[in-house]
């Protein structure tokens, strides 16, 4: 029962935080002196040829309608929260007149979906076991050269190692490709291992980070609770150094870890925003940009929405683990 | 089945060496409660860790000697201190004190018992181990449902009774059990003790319980030792003890203890044990003792019997010793 | 014990030379930071020009002052009211409790969850580079509150709870004392730690946004270096000094900073673990 209460309270969480935030999104560009009409009719004018005053117009008016701004603010925000929530439907892309903008997005999701899931994946894996280690046996010397590593690669913001390793490995060495390019038929294993080629570094820059956070925060973990009364117990009864390190300290110590990874997602997702710009990677990052540059303001409120959207869920994901290994919260 | 022939052991510390056991001689027998009475400080937990042959550093043995006879397959088995390691839980177990968080939070109270069966026990199958323990909790009148619980779970009180259960369930010979009783209510205190002293009997084992709680002694235990300072100060039969107090420490405990009818003000024992970095020379009670002579502060007094099996270390007793020594020559 | 001192010292070293650095040297700049073409373009670093010179006629090393300023500045001004304002809701919603609490956690709930990038973003590409840079500080004071405001929440509710609380009131000492002798100084050192990470995580995220090209264009920043570098081809044109030294710039500096928020966490640790041992 404690669980259903625990799992109920996030969803309202949940709910309330992307409600909130997508209000945020709403405000931003009305608060701020920007009229993307204007903005876009300026762009369109400046690239291509003359325009008779009705056509201007006309566009005006279907600019405004197509994004969103005709009515009252009262009325406009109803419309937005209808079509995003009801319908889903974020409109038509003006960079690419007339793709829809989920479609957009739809193809440009599951890249950085796979991206950030692969690499915290195999930073958090990695990592927590290295801090184990490192925590159960600090004094070994091979313990403090990978703390001394933890804790010159934690504060490095992700696209600042995206950069070194660019460097690092299309310039200096030329290992690694200069833009992003998958080769084959997509689904073909061409294709695939082609994608997993030119996502290596991008990977490799958010594993190297995340690494950090992971080692020193488990080895905080792991030597204080190798203090504990329960592990001193565990030694009396003669349970392997070992069995004592998998099941008393890790296992206790996965609660704050997943706590942590829970407040940490909203700061990967920046990084990796970043960093996927940095590297041309297919996923949010560089569809942002552009909507950026191309002032595509139907894109640019979806992806700005389904950031917040996706690492809201993320971060309900992750909340809901908890319980699974905290048995204080499930039974009562 | 365990026997100490004048153990010295210290811990290495920045500061110096803590004497916490310092010339420590009895023996253990077979189908006994023996009690190990003492103020916190006095050095009786390090005592039990040595019983044990729990050796970490920086706590090391300095001297003396430590012999443990085990039931084997094909009869008594001899041991050093560094073999007790092997035979944990088998043949010497440890009930630690369950105001401590001793109880892995996050892991079922079944696999708290599967963790403790050694390796090279005959059974290994889980299952199999289950229902034996099972068994075991019913004999105990514990519930079984206890099994699936999780630590927390349970009452302090219930928790100190899995304790017990887990310190025997595979019938050692010999069970350590540190302040069984402390943090607990009185009525859950009794319920602990009968469980312990039941299983006793019942196992035939030994007992060996470590409280500052005479009271505790009095009840249940067979021998009794009062240590004081990291060392032995009275040993003997409990009821010979608490008749005939032969050292003041003993007696001046004895004294604090309550008793029914009695309206007397109760009186504490002034000041504090010595310090154990650089404990003082001659007798260690001395600075506390009613009744110090002058060669108290300067000469150790020797642990001498001076009943049938009843061993005392105070110099108001050396004439006793000159008497039985004139007498035996 | 030693270990957190020589952190915070070594942390502190590497601060006060980016202090030097952003502090007192921009003063005895010759150049302007902002213009253009006022030294010969692409030198190798000579005495004269210490990191050389880049592509749009600046000199490395002198621009690298002004951009360390700014960052700096920014990291400040942003840590210094995201502390504030967040000691003082993570109390308000410790002590009160009941439905300011729960509003309050709701809202900080909000803005840690909330990436803060792509609010930035949003912003900043509607204002197309007009953005000032106390508008972007606002948003990052914005989103940061949460964080010193969670930790100290935890401890005023902590506190509330806590046994040596009632011990002191029962002994008689005035809720003053109580504050001031147990809770304060526990306070302070996470709001110490708390405010130097706050630092990091605004500098980062300032960077971040100028790296892409979104932040204020009026100020040169240590992200803003990278992102001109980058626009003028310093990594095909292999200038590695021109992007090399804003890089290797924050990396010194963000592992300053982490050393002494640790430095200073550990070592109020430490001292609790000794107070109470």
């Amino acid at each position: 029962m404690h669980f259903v209460r625990f799992l109920a309270s996030r969803l309202i969480t949940y709910v309330l935080v992307i409600w909130i935030g997508v209000t945020i999104v709403f405000f931003v560009p009305r608060f701020l002196p920007s009229d993307p009409v204007e903005a876009m009719l300026g762009r369109v004018m400046s690239q291509g040829a003359y325009m008779q005053p009705e056509q201007v117009e006309a566009m005006r008016s279907t600019l405004t309608q197509a994004f969103g701004l005709e009515g009252t603010l009262f009325e406009q925000y109803l419309g937005f929260m209808q079509r995003i929530f009801l319908n889903g439907n974020f409109g038509p892309s003006l960079a690419m007149f007339p793709t829809p903008v989920n479609e957009l997005i739809g193809r440009a999701l599951p890249w950085t979906v796979g991206l950030l899931l692969n690499s915290t994946l195999i930073a958090w894996l990695v990592g927590n076991v290295v801090g184990l280690l490192v925590g159960y046996r600090p004094n070994r010397r091979l313990s403090k050269l990978l703390e001394t590593i933890a804790i010159f690669v934690y504060p490095i913001p992700y696209y600042i190692s995206a950069l070194i390793l660019i460097i690092l490995f299309v310039h200096v060495t030329k290992i690694f490709p200069l833009s992003f390019n998958v080769r084959g038929a997509p689904g073909s294993f061409e294709w695939i291992g082609s994608a997993i080629y030119n996502s290596i570094l991008p990977a490799l820059s958010i594993v190297l980070v995340g690494f950090g956070w992971w080692v020193l925060s488990m080895k905080a973990l792991s030597s204080g609770l190798k203090e504990e009364d329960f592990v001193y117990f565990a030694k009396l009864k003669g349970v392997s150094e070992g069995g004592i390190m998998r099941r008393y300290v890790l296992r206790n110590a996965m609660l704050p870890q997943i706590t942590f990874l829970a407040l940490q997602i909203g700061t990967i997702f920046n990084g990796a925003l970043i960093a996927e710009i940095l590297f041309g990677y297919p996923g949010l990052g560089t569809l942002t940009q552009t909507a950026v540059l191309q002032s595509d303001y139907n894109l640019l409120m979806g992806t700005i929405t389904i950031s917040i959207v996706a690492v809201a869920t993320a971060t309900l994901l992750v909340d809901i683990l908890y319980p699974l290994f905290d048995p204080r919260v499930q039974h009562k | 089945m365990l026997k100490l022939t004048d153990l010295r052991a210290y811990y290495k510390t920045p500061k110096g060496e803590i004497q916490a056991v310092d010339g420590v001689s009895f023996d253990i027998r077979e189908n006994e409660i023996l009690g190990i009475a003492g103020e916190s400080g006095c050095g009786k937990s390090t005592l039990l860790k040595l019983l044990y042959g729990y050796l970490q550093p920086p706590l090391r043995i300095v001297s003396g000697s430590f012999e443990a006879e085990m039931q084997g397959d094909g009869g008594k088995v001899r041991l050093g201190i560094e073999d007790l390691r092997k035979h944990w839980w088998k043949f010497i177990s440890y009930v630690p004190q369950g105001s401590m968080s001793v109880l892995n939070p996050v892991v079922r109270i079944e696999n708290q018992f599967f963790d403790a069966v050694p390796k090279d026990y005959e059974i290994q199958d889980r299952t199999i181990i289950r229902d034996r323990v099972a068994g075991y909790l019913k004999e105990l009148e514990l519930p079984v449902e206890v099994l699936k619980a999780y630590p927390h779970q349970l009452s302090g009180g219930m928790k100190q009774r899995i304790l017990v259960a887990l310190g025997t369930f595979l019938h050692p010979e010999i069970v350590l059990a540190d302040e069984p009783t402390t943090a607990l209510d009185v009525v859950v205190q009794k319920g602990i003790l009968l469980m312990l002293t039941e299983l006793q009997k019942r196992m035939k084992n030994t007992l060996v319980i470590v409280s500052h709680d005479l009271g505790v002694h009095y009840q249940v235990t067979h021998r009794l030792a009062i240590m004081y300072a990291g060392k032995i100060v009275e040993l003997g039969p409990t009821e010979a003890i608490f008749s005939r107090p032969l050292h003041p420490y003993t007696q001046m405990l004895i004294q604090a203890l309550p008793r029914v009818g009695d309206q007397s003000v109760r009186s504490g024992i002034s000041g504090r044990p010595p310090s154990l970095l650089r404990p003082p020379e001659g007798c260690r009670f001395a600075a506390r003792c009613p009744f110090v002579m002058d060669r108290c502060r300067t000469i150790e007094p020797a642990f001498v019997e001076i009943e049938p099996d009843h061993f005392v270390a105070c110099h108001l007793h050396d004439a006793d010793i000159a008497l039985s020594k004139g007498a035996a020559l | 014990m030693p270990k957190s001192n020589n952190r915070i010292r070594i942390g502190l070293f590497v601060l006060a030379v980016f202090l030097i650095i952003g502090g007192i040297l921009p003063f005895f700049s010759p150049y302007d930071p902002r213009s253009w073409n006022v030294v010969p373009r692409n030198l190798q670093p000579s005495a004269e020009h210490l990191f050389g010179t880049n592509n749009l006629g600046q000199d490395t090393f002198w621009l690298l002052t002004a951009a360390v300023r700014n960052s700096l500045l920014i990291g400040l001004v942003v840590a210094a009211f995201a502390t504030i304002i967040g000691v003082m809701a993570g109390l308000t919603a410790g002590f009160l409790g009941g439905i300011p609490d729960r509003v309050i956690t709701l809202i900080m709930d909000v803005f840690i969850v909330v990436p803060s990038l792509p609010i930035l973003i949003l912003m900043a590409s509607l204002l197309q580079g007009r953005a000032s840079i106390w508008m972007i500080c606002l948003v990052l004071i914005l989103f940061n509150w949460p964080w010193p405001a969670r930790q100290v929440r935890s401890i005023a509710l902590s506190m509330r709870e806590r046994e040596f609380i009632n011990t002191a009131r029962f002994s008689g000492s005035s809720t003053f004392k109580i504050i001031t002798r147990e809770i304060l100084p526990y306070l302070f050192a996470w709001a110490l730690a708390n405010f130097v990470n706050t630092v990091l995580v605004a500098i980062a995220t300032e960077s971040g946004l100028a790296v892409i090209g979104l932040s204020s264009a009026e100020q040169t920043t240590l992200g803003s270096m990278i992102y001109w570098a980058l626009q003028h081809q310093a990594l095909l044109g292999a200038r590695w000094w021109w992007i090399g030294t804003p890089v290797v710039a924050i990396v010194f500096l963000f592992v300053g900073l982490f050393l002494v928020t640790t430095g200073v966490s550990e070592l109020s640790a430490e001292r609790r673990g000794q107070q109470y041992a």
